[in-house]
């Protein structure tokens, strides 16, 4: 794989996004916890506010640069046939820039009543 | 090669004890390929959740049902368990916590605080 994503830059990364999930995470649970949506009109009012767009979009891709270097340290301790671990490998990272791309699309397309 | 097949190996799994950090280890590994499996199962809700009035009422009604309440909460655990062992090895990384007694404690912490908060905020909602 490339060696930008390798090694050292990998692993702070990893950090990175892991900080960005640590403080998004709880508090997206903890304001759906005190404020619930029970209704279709304010879920996607909520979800085209810009403030909560854009933190769910960056959400998206610390969460899927995340899962890649955690699931390519994962393919590469226990998959040592190199067939094998390049094929997987090239599937987990086809299917995360698709979730990406499938995620960003229903972000972009939310359009709350102005 | 006498000697390489007198070493004792011994790989049953079921009888090797592992301390709580490897436990830890293995599970935050185990977890976040859980997670990640279940991405695009959470972008299809998403996407159900915004389509329409309708599409809305279907998600909520998924949410509420019994069978999906448990998967819920142990997908709330799950979350919880690597969120806790995440901030854990950050401490780590900063150099607090490597002692192995102290490593040792803050993993069965980690263990049961992942459960117990994963309860109480079930109970919760």
């Amino acid at each position: 794989m490339s060696r930008s994503i390798s090694g050292l830059r990998a692993w702070i990364f990893q950090r990175i996004t892991a900080i960005y999930l640590a403080v998004f995470v709880p508090v997206a649970l903890g304001y759906l916890l005190f404020y619930p949506v029970t209704s279709y009109q304010p879920w996607v009012e909520l979800l085209s506010s810009p403030w909560v767009n854009t933190s769910l979009l960056l959400f998206v891709f610390a969460i899927l640069l995340h899962g890649w270097i955690g699931i390519r340290d994962v393919v590469i301790d226990y998959v040592q046939p190199f067939s094998a671990r390049i094929g997987l490998l090239v599937l987990v990272g086809l299917g995360l820039v698709a979730c990406g791309a499938w995620a960003a699309r229903i972000l972009f397309n939310v359009k709350g009543v102005v | 090669m006498a000697r390489k097949t007198k070493r004792p190996v011994f790989l049953n799994l079921l009888q090797i004890k592992l301390p709580a950090a490897a436990l830890l280890s293995v599970a935050h590994r185990a977890t976040g390929i859980v997670m990640f499996l279940l991405i695009p199962f959470c972008i299809y809700l998403l996407e159900m959740s915004v389509s329409d009035e309708m599409g809305f009422h279907q998600v909520l009604a998924m949410i509420d049902s019994l069978p999906f309440q448990l998967l819920l909460f142990l997908m709330l655990w799950i979350l919880l368990h690597h969120l806790l062992a995440g901030i854990r090895y950050l401490l780590i990384d900063m150099d607090l916590g490597v002692d192995r007694v102290v490593a040792r404690r803050s993993a069965w912490l980690v263990i049961f605080s992942g459960f117990a908060s994963a309860s109480l905020l079930g109970v919760l909602l």
